[in-house]
C-alpha cells in the first residue's frame, strides 16, 4: 500500500512525480508484482498540454469554434472544460483560405490536441494533423461519414457536407 | 469551571493522557461528489467533499483552493447555538486549511484548474480542526487528487502540568488548560506542517512545556496515521 | 477500550434544556489495589488488609468527618469508589473538595469503577450512587475471592462497637416540637433570588451579642446591602452561612454602616457598639454551611440520652452558639479544649447538634492555648506531607559546581546580617563598600529559597497553601520545612550561601542612586549580629571592615529616610511588646520592643531593595507582578480623629501624605507619649495594605499609601512570606536566569494566590495578637492584679478607651456618668476625664465560661 508523497523506486507512467530527482506517488495505490506502481482508483485527470482530448462543438463564430472537452487520453473527465480552436489552428496550410462553417458545425465531435492552456476561460486546441478533425457529425439526425478529408457525406441521399475531417482509424 | 481533567490518572471520560478516542472512518459517502469522507473521532464527526479538479473560473495560472466549513445547529456538544456562517474562527479555519492544501496538492499535475472543499460538521466534542483535515486528506485520497504527501493531524493540551492527547469539548473548556494545541504532519515526510495553538486568557507557553506537547502530538499523529493506514488497506484491498 | 455513549439531558445556565452527549470509555485495564492480588501487578497498592470497607455513599455524606479523625478506616483497609466522587461532586462542592484533598493526603486507594467495564453501572439506574458500590463490592469479591468485602451502610457503630471512636461519630436526631420554620429547598431559593423576592448574601454574627446578626448582600443589588437579623429570624444559621433572606420591613431607610472588622480575641470588655442596618430580614435558606471545626470546651449537664450523657459545648469564639454533644465518655473531655464539628441543626432544638473532632489537650496547657489561637484563625499546623518532604535536599547539601560557575562571587564582601536576638531565619543581609570613584556600592543579599523550592514541587504547593511563617509569642509556626528556614536558606555566619542580590551604586553625598543590578550571588556572611550588638559596633567606631562598612550603610540609611519622608511616608507607631518568657515559656515580663537605629537603618534598605525589585519586575511583566498596595485611609474615621484634635487645640490635616505626616510630627506637648498615641489612633483608621496581581488594577491605583511609593513588593523575606518566593521567580524570570513558570502566567491563578495570601496575612496577624494577649494575661496571672499609668484614648458611651503605654494594653472601662456634649470628655460625678489625660488603673484577671480577660478597673485620675 501506497500513500500519496512515498517513494517507489520504478518510474511509472502516471500516478507519479520527480521530487529532486526522486520519484513519489501523487495518489492511493500499490506496487504491482513487476515492481510497477499501480493506481487504487483512478487519477483525477485534466487536460494538458499535449494531451490528446475529444471535444463537442457547441458554437462557432467566423473566428473560432467553441468546445466541450469531453474525455483526455482516452478517459472520461469528471467536469467539462472548455476548449476553442482558432481559425489559424485548423490546418497548417491555407489558412487563409478557411471558412469556419465549412470546418465544423455545432454538435460535431471532434478529436483535437491542446496546445495551450490558453487565457483564463478556455484551453487551446488545435486539429493540424492528420488524424484530428471531426471524427462524428449528424444532418437531421443522420450520422454522416468520412468522405474525404474535407467533406462527409450522408450515405442515403449521396448529400455532401464541408468538414474538417480527421482520418478514419482503419481497424487492421 | 472546576471540572478535574485528570483524576487519579483518568481522564473524564475514561481515557489515559495519551489516549486517542475511539475514531471511525469512512470513504465514498456520497457519490455525487468526486470524493467524500467521513472522519469521527470519538463524538466529534466531520464530513468532507471534494468538488473537481474542474476549469479554473479565473484568471490564474496556477489552479484554486476554495474551502467551504459549515457546522450543523445541532453539532455543539453543550446548548444547541445558533451557527453563524462566516463567522471569525470558521473563516480563519477556512483559510488557514485552504493554505495548507495549496501546499500539499500537486497544481503541477493538474494545471488550469479548481478543486472545491466542503467541510461539514455534524458533531464537535473537540478537535474539530484536527478532525477536519483528516477529513479533507481522505476525501482527498478518495477523489485521487495528486498530492505531494498528505496531512494527518491531531490535537492535544496541557493541564496542571500533563499534556493530554486529543482534547474534548469539556477539556477544553477547562481553562488551566492551553485549550488546543494542533499540529499537522506531513504522513509521508514525517514532517510538521503546521502548528497552532489557542491559549487561555493571557498565559504563555514556555519552551519545554512546548517540547513536550508536540512530541505528544506527533505520537498522536503517529497514531491516526496507523489508523488511516489500516482502514486504507481494507477499504482498497486488491 | 470500549467506549458507552452517555447522553443526559441537562439544564444549561440559561435555563434551556439540552442533550449533553458524553462518551465513556470502559477499561479492562485497571488495577485493583490490593497488595495480594497476583493479576494486577499496580505498582501503587496500598490494601493490604484481609477485610476491605467500602463506605456506602450515604454513610459517606454522615461519616465523612468522622473519617477525617480516625485510624480505623485506614488507605490499608479501606477503598473509595469514584462514583462516590461524581456523586459527592453534584451535590455539595465544598464538601467534594475537603474530601479530595483528605483522600489524596492519605493516599486511599480510589477504584475508577466509572470506567471500570465491570463495574459501571448505567446512568440512569435509580439509587445509583450506593448500587455502585454493591457492584464494586461484588467486583472486588470475584476478583479476590480470599478477600472479605465490607459495605458500610449504616452498621458503623456495630463495627466500632466498644471502641472510644463511638464519640466521635455524628448523632443521630429524634424529632420534637419544631422551634425554627423549615427552610425553602435550594432549587426553590434559586428561583426566587432570580425573581428578586429574596436575596443572597453572607451571614455575620454580632461579637457582642450573639442573638443580633446582619447579612451582607452583594449580589443584585447596585451597592452592597446590609440588613440585620434579629433572634429566632436568624434561623438556625451560623456566622459565615451563605444564606438566603427575605426583607420584612424597614426596606424604605436607606443607611450605610462601615464594617470594623478589627477583632481582638481575649481583650477587655467592649468595644464600640456596631450599630445594626434598619432594614429587618428573616433567613429562610442557608445555601451554603460554612464547614468549620470550632474549637471550646465542654459543660456536663448530666442528663443521659441513649446511654450518652447531655453535654454543651461552649466555643471560644463568642460568634458561635453553644453546641450539643452527646458523649458516651464525658469524664474524659472535662477540662479539655477540643474541637467540634456541627452535624446538623434539626428545627426542633434550640442548639446545633455536633460531634467531636478531636482532643486538643488540657485546658491550663500553654501548648494547648497557643494551638487553639492557631486553629482559630485557620492557620495551617498540620506536618509537612512527605510529598513535600522528598523535595528538601540532603542535610549535607554544599553549593553545587554548576552554581559556583553561573552565580555572582559575592564571598570577598564583607556581608553581615543584622535581626532580632536569637532569630534563626535570617532571610536578610547587607553590605557597603568603597569604590575605586568614592561612590559605594551597597548590597541586599536575600535567601535564594527558590532555588530550593521549585515552582509547583509538592513543597511548593504546600507553602503556598501556607503562605506565611505565623510568629506566637513562644513558637513558630513554618511556612517551609525546618532544615531550610533554619539551616540551607538562613544566612548565618561564616558560612557559604546562595543569595539573590540586589547591588546599587550609591553617591555618597546625595544618597542618588547612579546604578541598579540584580543577581543571583554566592556570599559568605561575616557575622550575624543583632540590632543592639550593630549599634554597639556602630557606637564603639573601631576601624575595622565590618564596622566601616556599617557606618556608611547608617550614613546612607538616614539620607534615605529623609528623602522618603519628604516625599509624604508616614511614620506610624504600633504597641509591639516583647515578652521575657520563663522556662516553660510562658510571659515573665512584658515591656515595650525596644527599637534601636539600626532597626530602622534595616528597614530602609529593604524599602530600597522591595521598591526597586518592584519596578523590575513590573516593567518585564507588567500584566501578572505580584505588588502590594496600600490604599487610602479611611478618611471618615481621619475626620473624627481631626476633629477631635481640633478641639483640644492639635490640628491634624489628612488631604495627602505628605499633610499627614508633617501634621503628626507637628502635634507635641508636655506629654511625650501623646504623639505615639495619635499615631496608633491614625494608624487605625488606615486601610490594611494587599498583594494583588498588577492586573487587576489600574497603574495609578498600584500606590502605596504608607509608604508614599509608587510600586511596592515584597522581596527581601521569601523564608517567611510566600509572596517573596513568587518575587523571587518573577525578578529572576525578568533577569534571564529562569524562565517564568506556567501557573505564574495565569492571571486567575495569581489573582487566587493574592486573595489567599491577604487572608492568610491577616489571620496571622490576629494570631499574632491574640497570642500577645494571652501571654499578658500570663504574666498578671502570675503577677497578681497591679496598677499601671494609662491614657485615655478614646471617650465611648459607656465610659472611656485607655491604653496602658508601659506594656502597650489597650481596653475600655465601663464608667458611671456620661459623655460630655462635645464628646472629648467623660463627666462623673464632678470629675471630668479628658481625652488624652492619665489615670491609673488596676489590671485585674478573670476566667470565666472558659474565657480568659483581663480587665481593667479605675483607681484614680491623675
Amino acid at each position: 500500500m501506497l500513500f500519496p508523497g512515498e517513494t517507489i523506486d520504478t518510474i511509472s507512467r502516471s500516478g507519479t512525480f520527480c521530487d529532486n530527482g526522486i520519484w513519489r506517488t501523487t495518489v492511493l495505490g500499490y506496487s504491482d508484482d513487476s515492481g510497477q506502481f499501480a493506481m487504487h482508483n483512478k487519477e483525477q485527470i485534466v487536460p494538458k498540454i499535449g494531451s490528446e482530448v475529444f471535444c463537442r462543438v457547441f458554437k462557432i463564430t467566423y473566428s473560432m469554434a467553441q468546445a466541450h472537452i469531453l474525455s483526455v487520453n482516452n478517459r472520461t473527465l469528471q467536469s467539462s472544460f472548455l476548449g476553442i480552436i482558432r481559425l489559424q489552428d485548423i490546418r497548417k496550410h491555407e489558412v487563409e483560405k478557411l471558412v469556419m462553417e465549412e470546418c465544423f458545425q455545432p454538435g460535431d465531435i471532434v478529436k483535437a490536441k491542446v496546445i495551450s492552456l490558453g487565457d483564463s476561460k478556455y484551453f487551446y486546441l488545435s486539429t493540424a494533423e492528420t488524424e484530428y478533425g471531426v471524427i462524428l457529425a449528424w444532418s437531421k439526425d443522420k450520422r454522416l461519414l468520412p468522405y474525404n478529408w474535407e467533406e462527409m457525406i450522408d450515405s442515403d441521399t449521396q448529400q455532401t457536407y464541408k468538414r474538417k475531417v480527421a482520418k478514419p482509424l482503419i481497424l487492421e | 469551571m472546576s471540572d478535574e481533567i485528570l483524576f487519579y490518572g483518568l481522564r473524564q471520560d475514561g481515557r489515559r493522557p495519551s489516549d486517542l478516542r475511539h475514531s471511525s472512518i469512512n470513504v465514498g459517502v456520497i457519490h455525487s461528489a468526486d470524493g467524500s469522507a467521513c472522519f469521527s473521532q470519538g463524538n466529534t464527526k466531520v464530513m468532507a467533499f471534494i468538488q473537481g479538479p474542474k476549469q479554473n473560473r479565473f484568471e490564474k495560472e496556477k489552479g484554486k483552493i476554495s474551502c467551504f466549513l459549515t457546522s450543523a445547529r445541532f453539532s455543539t456538544t453543550g446548548e444547541r447555538k445558533k451557527v453563524i456562517r462566516g463567522d471569525k474562527k470558521s473563516s480563519e479555519f477556512e483559510e488557514f486549511l485552504k493554505g495548507m492544501m495549496e501546499s500539499v496538492i500537486l497544481f503541477e499535475n493538474i494545471p488550469h484548474s479548481d478543486i472545491d472543499i466542503y467541510i461539514s460538521v455534524l458533531q464537535d466534542d473537540g478537535s474539530v480542526e484536527s478532525a477536519a483535515i483528516n477529513a479533507v486528506t481522505l476525501a482527498l485520497i478518495d477523489a485521487g487528487v495528486p498530492m505531494k504527501d498528505f496531512l494527518i493531524s491531531c490535537s492535544c493540551g496541557y493541564y496542571n502540568s500533563t499534556a493530554i492527547l486529543d482534547v474534548t469539548y469539556t477539556e477544553g473548556l477547562s481553562y488551566s488548560v492551553i485549550s488546543e494545541f494542533r499540529i499537522a504532519v506531513m504522513g509521508a515526510s514525517g514532517l510538521v506542517a503546521y502548528v497552532n495553538y489557542e491559549q487561555f486568557g493571557s498565559s504563555k507557553l514556555s519552551l519545554e512545556v512546548t517540547k513536550e506537547l508536540m512530541a505528544l502530538a506527533i505520537e498522536g499523529c503517529r497514531q491516526v496515521h496507523f489508523l488511516i493506514r489500516e482502514f486504507c488497506m481494507k477499504t482498497y484491498s486488491y | 477500550m470500549e467506549p458507552v455513549i452517555v447522553s443526559v439531558p441537562k439544564k444549561s445556565r440559561r435555563g434551556n434544556i439540552f442533550n449533553s452527549v458524553r462518551c465513556n470509555y470502559l477499561r479492562n485495564d485497571l488495577p485493583c489495589y490490593h497488595s495480594a492480588c497476583n493479576y494486577c501487578m499496580s505498582s501503587f497498592a496500598p490494601l493490604k488488609s484481609e477485610t476491605i470497607y467500602i463506605l456506602s455513599f450515604d454513610s459517606l455524606l454522615t461519616y465523612f468527618s468522622f473519617l477525617e479523625n480516625q485510624d480505623f478506616l485506614a488507605p490499608s483497609n479501606t477503598v473509595f469508589p469514584q462514583s462516590s466522587f461524581v456523586h459527592m461532586k453534584k451535590l455539595d462542592l465544598k464538601l467534594y473538595d475537603k474530601m479530595k484533598i483528605f483522600i489524596e493526603d492519605k493516599q486511599y486507594a480510589v477504584f475508577p469503577n466509572e470506567h471500570h467495564k465491570e463495574t459501571y453501572v448505567p446512568i440512569n439506574t435509580p439509587n445509583r450512587a450506593n448500587i455502585a458500590v454493591e457492584v464494586l463490592k461484588g467486583y472486588y469479591s470475584k476478583h479476590l475471592p480470599d478477600i472479605n468485602v465490607v459495605v458500610i451502610s449504616n452498621n458503623l457503630e456495630a463495627i466500632l462497637a466498644g471502641s472510644p471512636l463511638l464519640d466521635k461519630l455524628p448523632v443521630v436526631i429524634s424529632d420534637g416540637p419544631a422551634l425554627f420554620p423549615d427552610h425553602i429547598s435550594y432549587d426553590q431559593a434559586f428561583t426566587l433570588i432570580k425573581q428578586g423576592d429574596l436575596y443572597e448574601g453572607v451571614f455575620h454574627v454580632l461579637r457582642e451579642d450573639r442573638g443580633k446578626a446582619w447579612v451582607s448582600i452583594n449580589k443584585g443589588v447596585r451597592a452592597e446591602l446590609q440588613v440585620s437579623v434579629e433572634g429566632k429570624a436568624g434561623n438556625r444559621a451560623i456566622d459565615g452561612d451563605i444564606v438566603a433572606v427575605k426583607i420584612i420591613g424597614g426596606m424604605e431607610v436607606e443607611d450605610k454602616i462601615e464594617l470594623d472588622e478589627g477583632v481582638d480575641v481575649v481583650v477587655t470588655g467592649k468595644k464600640t457598639q456596631k450599630v445594626l442596618p434598619s432594614i429587618q430580614a428573616e433567613v429562610v435558606c442557608i445555601i451554603k454551611h460554612k464547614y468549620k471545626h470550632y474549637c471550646g470546651s465542654i459543660r456536663r449537664t448530666g442528663f443521659i440520652h441513649n446511654n450518652k450523657e447531655i453535654c454543651m459545648f461552649s466555643p471560644i469564639n463568642p460568634k458561635i452558639p453553644e453546641i450539643q454533644l452527646l458523649c458516651l465518655f464525658p469524664h474524659l473531655l472535662e477540662d479539655k479544649r477540643i474541637s467540634v464539628e456541627i452535624s446538623s441543626w434539626p428545627a426542633h432544638s434550640e442548639h446545633p447538634i455536633g460531634h467531636m473532632v478531636r482532643i486538643i489537650g488540657n485546658i491550663t496547657d500553654l501548648a494547648t492555648e497557643s494551638e487553639v489561637i492557631l486553629l482559630e484563625h485557620d492557620v495551617i499546623i498540620k506536618p509537612f506531607t512527605q510529598a513535600a518532604l522528598n523535595c528538601l535536599p540532603a542535610k549535607d547539601w554544599t553549593i553545587p559546581q554548576e552554581e559556583e560557575k553561573s552565580r555572582l562571587n559575592l564571598r570577598d564582601r564583607c556581608v553581615a546580617s543584622v535581626d532580632p536576638p536569637g532569630c534563626k531565619d535570617i532571610d536578610d543581609a547587607l553590605h557597603c563598600s568603597l569604590l575605586a570613584n568614592g561612590n559605594y556600592e551597597i548590597g541586599v543579599h536575600i535567601a535564594d529559597v527558590t532555588y530550593f523550592v521549585k515552582a509547583n514541587s509538592s513543597l511548593d504547593l504546600e507553602a503556598s497553601e501556607r503562605c506565611t511563617t505565623v510568629y506566637l509569642v513562644e513558637k513558630r509556626t513554618d511556612m517551609l520545612p525546618g532544615v531550610l528556614t533554619e539551616v540551607l536558606c538562613s544566612l548565618v555566619s561564616n558560612q557559604d550561601r546562595l543569595a539573590f542580590s540586589v547591588i546599587w551604586e550609591i553617591d555618597p553625598k546625595t544618597a542618588r542612586i547612579i546604578n541598579t543590578q540584580f543577581g543571583k550571588s554566592i556570599i559568605h556572611s561575616r557575622a550575624s549580629l543583632s540590632y543592639k550588638t550593630a549599634q554597639d559596633l556602630i557606637n564603639a567606631n573601631k576601624p575595622d571592615e565590618l564596622t566601616q562598612s556599617l557606618k556608611r550603610l547608617m550614613h546612607i540609611s538616614k539620607l534615605l529616610r529623609q528623602q522618603r519622608i519628604d516625599e509624604g511616608a508616614l511614620e506610624l507607631a504600633s504597641t509591639e511588646v516583647k515578652f521575657e518568657l520563663d522556662t516553660e515559656k510562658q510571659g515573665k515580663d512584658i515591656a515595650l520592643y525596644q527599637t534601636y537605629e539600626t532597626n530602622s537603618m534595616v528597614e530602609e534598605f529593604m524599602l530600597l531593595a522591595n521598591v526597586a525589585v518592584g519596578r523590575k519586575i513590573v516593567d518585564t511583566y507588567p500584566a501578572y507582578s505580584i505588588l502590594r498596595r496600600h490604599p487610602p485611609p479611611k478618611y471618615p474615621e481621619l475626620g473624627v480623629l481631626a476633629s477631635k484634635l481640633q478641639k483640644l487645640n492639635y490640628s491634624l490635616l489628612y488631604s495627602t501624605s505628605s499633610e499627614l505626616s508633617s501634621s503628626l510630627n507637628h502635634i507635641k506637648s508636655s506629654d511625650h507619649y501623646l504623639n505615639t498615641i495619635v499615631r496608633m489612633q491614625v494608624t487605625r483608621c488606615m486601610n490594611q495594605a494587599v498583594y494583588f496581581c498588577s492586573s487587576e488594577f489600574d497603574r495609578l491605583e498600584y500606590h502605596h499609601y504608607g509608604l508614599a511609593a509608587q510600586i511596592y513588593t515584597h522581596f527581601t523575606s521569601p523564608i517567611r512570606r510566600y509572596a517573596d518566593i513568587l518575587v523571587h521567580r518573577l525578578l529572576s524570570a525578568s533577569i534571564d536566569v529562569e524562565s517564568l513558570p506556567d501557573s505564574m502566567t495565569d492571571r486567575r491563578i495569581m489573582q487566587k494566590i493574592c486573595r489567599r495570601m491577604n487572608f492568610r496575612n491577616r489571620m496571622s496577624q490576629f494570631a499574632e495578637r491574640t497570642s500577645a494577649n494571652l501571654h499578658t494575661y500570663l504574666v498578671f496571672k502570675n503577677r497578681g492584679s497591679s496598677e499601671e499609668e494609662a491614657i485615655v484614648t478614646d471617650i465611648l458611651e459607656f465610659g472611656v478607651n485607655v491604653m496602658i503605654p508601659k506594656i502597650g494594653l489597650e481596653g475600655a472601662i465601663d464608667l458611671p456618668g456620661n459623655i460630655s456634649e462635645d464628646g472629648i470628655s467623660w463627666i462623673m460625678d464632678d470629675k471630668r476625664i479628658l481625652l488624652y489625660s492619665h489615670l491609673l488603673v488596676k489590671i485585674e484577671i478573670s476566667f470565666e465560661h472558659f474565657r480568659k480577660t483581663i480587665n481593667l478597673k479605675l483607681l484614680k485620675t491623675i
